[in-house]
């Protein structure tokens, strides 16, 4: 705009020069004043409505320019007023508008837990609103850029910014939702947390866009139950998180044999220990084991699956016994050598060779997601074993004195 | 302006249960597309935190290009 007003000023001069003194170097000077006056118009537009629509102006005649000068001034400026590219040029959408748009969505497609079922559960279940879904990721959100910033040096970034970055964090994950992902398992979810305990249940819809949950009443009972029998038995410093997914496979055995392929659990640091419910739950599928025929170096799991509950269970406490690995012993878990911390805790405090199952056979990872389970569900753990959780508090037994 | 270092963990191991026997993969969120890694972000916090090191590494740089600009 200054710009502008000393083009104008500039004009203004370049004509009183030339009235007063009529030459050719007057009157191109004028010339080039008004040439340059038009050009800072368009700028300053530009400027100030860079997504408005060109409105061109015209200089008019001055007892000094020609009508072909007059002309050659303003005729850039009314054909780009006329030409095409001058149409209405759609509204900016602000990240905000976007993101209020995207939680709307979310929020019509969120999926829940039957009240019924969540008032079933012992303890202080309570349902997990997309409201509060969505605060809790915005406040890890605003907890990682504060944490970045201040781990590098404290940088210095306004609050507007703060903000902004955190709202796009979370537009990602809406849009991934609100879209569904490639994972067409792992897209929405409903979730309970327990009040007194900060334990966390989530049960993922059947599958994309569905608002079906993958686990039935039952499944959520015998999770909820999973808990509390690690509860008793466990000292915990953290909150526990399991998830029931759904798996690919059609039918999942949870009996002693390899039978059937797929994918029974999963677990990894942050996200929790995962369980993945088979699509057929048939009784006939099963082969169901004797209680008391459990030998540790032939029984294939730790604990004989005399039922369809026993093994959903056992599925549960052997992950979540993966998460508290992870939490307790690092991620090197998996390797045998000695060297790393659960493999030198296990030669410490003499768990190496020692059989659990034949699952357990496979690594020290396993090893110990099995004796874990065995001594949650049924209290039946080595005194070597028991030292080792010993060490890291886990013990509930050591708490009572 | 100096670049920023990450402060999170990129590499999460997953151990994936069969009835064939146990797997342990690791993700490593470093390496994972914008999209792969939005998939993420509400099981796993550090999915967060890479999100949030990859869109505050942008602004960084187009506060020290505008700096620039104007000196």
């Amino acid at each position: 705009m200054e710009a502008f007003l000393r083009n104008v000023a500039e004009v203004q001069r370049s004509r009183r020069n030339y009235l007063q003194d009529p030459t050719d170097d007057g009157r191109e000077d004028h010339l080039q004043a008004v040439t340059n006056l038009m050009s800072s118009y368009a700028l300053s537009f530009d400027r100030a409505t860079p997504n408005g629509r060109f409105k061109a102006i015209s200089y008019k005649s001055d007892g000094i320019l020609t009508p072909r000068e007059l002309a050659q001034v303003n005729a850039p400026y009314q054909a780009r007023e006329a030409s095409a590219e001058n149409r209405e040029k759609p509204p900016v959408i602000t990240v905000s508008q976007k993101l209020n748009k995207a939680i709307a969505t979310y929020k019509s497609g969120d999926i829940s837990v039957p009240e019924s079922v969540v008032s079933s559960l012992q303890g202080n279940w309570k349902q997990v609103s997309s409201g509060e879904k969505i605060n809790s990721l915005l406040s890890v959100a605003e907890d990682s850029i504060t944490r970045l910033l201040f781990m590098n040096g404290s940088l210095k970034v306004s609050d507007g910014i703060r903000k902004g970055l955190a709202n796009r964090v979370l537009l990602r994950a809406l849009d991934n939702f609100n879209s569904g992902s490639s994972n067409g398992a792992k897209t929405r979810y409903a979730e309970l947390k327990n009040n007194d305990t900060g334990d966390i249940i989530r049960v993922y819809a059947a599958r994309k866009n569905s608002k079906n949950l993958i686990g039935t009443e039952q499944d959520i009972k015998m999770v909820e139950e999973s808990i509390s029998q690690i509860r008793q038995t466990t000292t915990l410093t953290k909150p526990l998180k399991l998830s029931l997914v759904g798996g690919s496979t059609s039918t999942v055995d949870y009996t002693g044999g390899p039978a059937g392929s797929g994918t029974m659990g999963f677990a990894f640091p942050g996200a929790g220990a995962h369980i993945v419910v088979p699509a057929v739950k048939n009784a006939t599928d099963r082969k169901v084991e004797d209680p008391n025929s459990y030998n540790p170096e032939t029984s294939f799991h730790s604990v004989p699956q005399a039922d369809y509950r026993t093994g959903y269970i056992h599925t549960a406490v052997h992950e979540i016994g993966h998460i508290l690995m992870y939490q307790y012993w690092g991620s090197d878990t998996l390797m045998d050598d000695g060297k790393t911390p659960l493999s030198s805790d296990y030669k410490k405090f003499g768990v190496t060779g020692q059989s659990i199952s034949r699952y357990g056979k496979k690594s020290v990872a396993e090893h110990f997601a099995e004796a874990y389970a065995r001594y949650v569900m049924t209290g039946d753990a080595t005194p070597e074993f028991r030292n080792l959780l010993a060490s890291k508090g886990l013990l509930k037994s050591q708490q009572e004195g | 302006m100096t670049k920023l270092e990450r402060i999170h963990k990129t590499k999460l191991p997953v151990i994936i249960e069969t009835d064939k026997g146990a797997e342990e993969i690791v993700v490593d969120l470093a390496k994972l597309s914008d999209e792969e890694l939005s998939q993420y972000i509400f099981d796993v916090p550090e999915a967060v935190e890479e999100i949030v090191y990859r869109e505050l590494t942008k602004e960084v740089a187009l506060q020290a290009a505008e700096d620039n600009n104007n000196s």
